[in-house]
């Protein structure tokens, strides 16, 4: 029997460029479809094993494996760009959650998510996001398969304890690093679904959205839609849109980055992220860059070790602090103007950071897409069991990918000086508006100039 | 986060004896399967790939296939793209990189890499231990007895896991999110 939806009674235009998206049928349709996420998370999975199976099993060259050429040349460039088009719904379809869930509903206990997670996992997820990086560099994690495998088969029992005593979707929620880098990036993110308060208001269901129904499972990232305000933890799964009886969901277009101009209540752990990828995103540069070697050559002289864990660990660590030490001095300085403290201006105007992070990770990684791509079709060619094609592994020209970059990084520049306006405005109107603004657009602009200084020197491969 | 201030209203209803036992049979299959799977597997592995191994232990890589020698010497980028192979004197192969363009080379760099195959397995090592300062090491291949037991152990973790909160579910059972409740006869869907 089919389940019929009302429409909702506050209808606006119903164009795909403006308006509730759900007024167009066929993706209402598709939305509201039992197959829907399910089809898209199961062939997820399947390319999940036969990465974990390359990985694992397959050959130990990275230059010659599926697993590596498919999770670090495809997956990972590709992975920003499908968060600022449709936010989190990578994780909807994300074969981790598919595990999670196929664990809980045979074996889950369903446990509340612990409190201590509620209130750090954020922190949680930032240390591991460092913890992961660094460990990459030390153990050389995306350069060896077997170390990409282990990773994974980490991550792996990390979701099925999960899934198998807590709650929905908590791993993705509270603990996952990838989730975390979501979370920050969707807020960039053109799609949005929301709640009509309104309607929400005459609601007799029991809040089915946050719920669940005897048809649709609950919202799997614990976000209840009538008060949600941000991207940051609706993963497009439609189950709210599924279970709402009173077709209160809307799901609209909106410009990029529009979300980071009105966080209503910013969070220091949230903005402390954002900074800390900015870090990650300038140890990704330096370290494949050939400069490095006299650079570290350097800092050996200096430690007096060559023990690379060593001088790879005070490298990190600077690098992650100077992002941190920039936003943290402007912080300050903006405060002598605004009057606010350094930690609410940390938390208020680090947000206007994410533009560039996105920017300045795809610019990365648009390096290895379009510099290594071919190495996917290879590696897939050899996985079938014929001859490796050999020759260059490129798409592009390294001068247009470096034509890329650099507009991606102007773009990123502009959104976040943007952004930056946009808080400052909304927050203190006029009045203060320019004083706050021009030191957080001066460290916005250095930073981008930094972006474009790493990139215009040659990167090394992955694959 | 704010929770909804209506919790969910529904009602355990603990499995009966037999999905009980049929669960804990099936669970038990799947798990044995698993591991005798992995470790299946992974043993068979052991076999195919322990020549090429033993190949570049004795430095004679001219029998082996390139690409296994050039994960056993180290990552082919360290001969083929990072500075320090170059003064190790590795990497003809990377000083054209570096003053080329690097994606334009790859190609090229890395049919000289094969040539370079020839070289000692003492030249391998150099040339890792220039990736080593480029962009974390490229650790000694694992062995397979290694990834067999890794691997058994993951697979076995995993397993404990799963039967522990499969254990505790029947001691306790739950409150089951509705979606997941048994429907009741005549109930519509």
């Amino acid at each position: 029997m089919s389940v019929q939806y009302p429409q909702s009674p506050l209808d606006g235009p119903s164009g795909i460029l403006s308006g509730n998206l759900l007024k167009q049928r066929w993706i209402a349709a598709t939305l509201r479809s039992r197959l829907f996420p399910g089809v898209l998370q199961w062939a997820t999975l399947l390319v999940f094993v036969i990465i974990i199976w390359q990985l694992v099993l397959g050959p130990s060259s990275a230059h010659a494996n599926l697993g590596t050429a498919l999770t670090w040349v495809l997956w990972w460039p590709l992975i920003p760009i499908i968060f600022l088009a449709m936010g989190r719904f990578w994780c909807a379809i994300c074969p981790f959650a598919t595990i999670s869930d196929f664990v809980q509903q045979f074996v889950g206990n369903h446990r509340p998510v612990p409190e201590f997670l509620k209130k750090y996992g954020i922190w949680i997820i930032d240390a591991m996001f460092i913890l992961i990086t660094w460990s990459d560099h030390v153990f050389g994690i995306v350069e060896s398969p077997w170390g990409s495998g282990m990773l994974l088969l980490l991550l792996t029992t990390g979701v099925i304890v999960s899934g198998a005593f807590f709650q929905r979707r908590m791993w993705c929620r509270y603990l996952c690093f990838l989730g975390g880098m979501a979370g920050n990036y969707a807020r960039t993110g053109m799609l949005a679904l929301r709640a009509v308060p309104e309607i929400c208001k005459t609601c007799k269901s029991g809040a089915a959205c946050f719920n669940g129904t005897a048809t649709s499972a609950p919202c799997p990232l614990f976000e209840f839609p009538r008060q949600m305000d941000s991207n940051a933890n609706c993963n497009l799964c439609a189950n709210c849109i599924k279970s709402c009886p009173n077709g209160s969901i809307t799901l609209t277009l909106r410009a990029p980055t529009q979300e980071l101009w009105f966080v209503r209540v910013p969070k220091f752990s949230e903005a402390f992220l954002a900074v800390v990828i900015m870090g990650i995103v300038f140890v990704q540069n330096i370290t494949m860059l050939e400069v490095w070697q006299g650079m570290l050559g350097q800092l050996e002289t200096w430690v007096g070790t060559t023990n690379y864990a060593v001088t790879f660990t005070i490298s990190f660590l600077v690098a992650m602090a100077i992002p941190v030490a920039l936003l943290g001095g402007t912080a300050w300085f903006a405060g002598k103007f605004n009057g606010e403290s350094l930690a609410k201006n940390f938390a208020r105007f680090g947000y206007a950071l994410i533009p560039l992070d996105v920017a300045g990770h795809v610019a990365h990684n648009l390096f290895h897409l379009f510099a290594e791509g071919k190495a996917v079709w290879y590696t897939f060619v050899a996985f079938l069991g014929f001859v490796q094609p050999e020759g260059s592994a490129a798409l592009l020209s390294p001068q247009t990918i470096q034509v890329l970059q650099y507009g991606l990084i102007v773009l990123g520049t502009a959104g976040s000086i943007y952004a930056a306006y946009r808080i400052g405005r909304s927050t203190y109107g006029t009045q203060k508006l320019v004083h706050s603004l021009v030191p957080y657009a001066l460290l916005l602009l250095l930073l981008g100039v930094a972006n474009v200084g790493l990139f215009m020197l040659p990167m090394a491969h992955r694959v | 986060m704010t929770e909804p201030p209506s919790p969910v209203a529904s009602e355990s209803l603990p499995p009966s004896p037999t999905r009980l036992r049929l669960l804990w049979l099936g669970l038990a299959t799947v798990a044995l399967l698993a591991v005798v799977g992995v470790v299946w597997v992974v043993g068979r592995q052991d076999v195919t790939r322990s020549q090429p191994a033993a190949t570049h232990s004795e430095a004679d890589a001219h029998e082996a296939d390139a690409h296994e020698v050039e994960a056993t010497t180290g990552d082919k980028h360290a001969g083929d793209h990072q500075p320090a192979s170059t003064e190790h004197g590795a990497g003809n192969a990377h000083g054209g990189a570096a003053e080329d363009s690097i994606a334009e080379e790859h190609g090229a760099v890395e049919e000289h890499a094969h040539a370079e195959v020839e070289s000692s397995a003492h030249t391998g090592e150099e040339a890792a231990h220039g990736e080593s300062g480029g962009h974390g090491s490229e650790a000694a291949p694992v062995s397979a007895q290694t990834k067999q037991v890794v691997l058994s152990g993951v697979a076995g973790i995993n397993l404990l896991v799963v039967l522990a909160a499969a254990f505790v579910r029947r001691q306790n059972p739950p409150r089951l999110p509705k979606y997941l409740q048994p429907q009741k006869q005549g109930s519509k869907p």
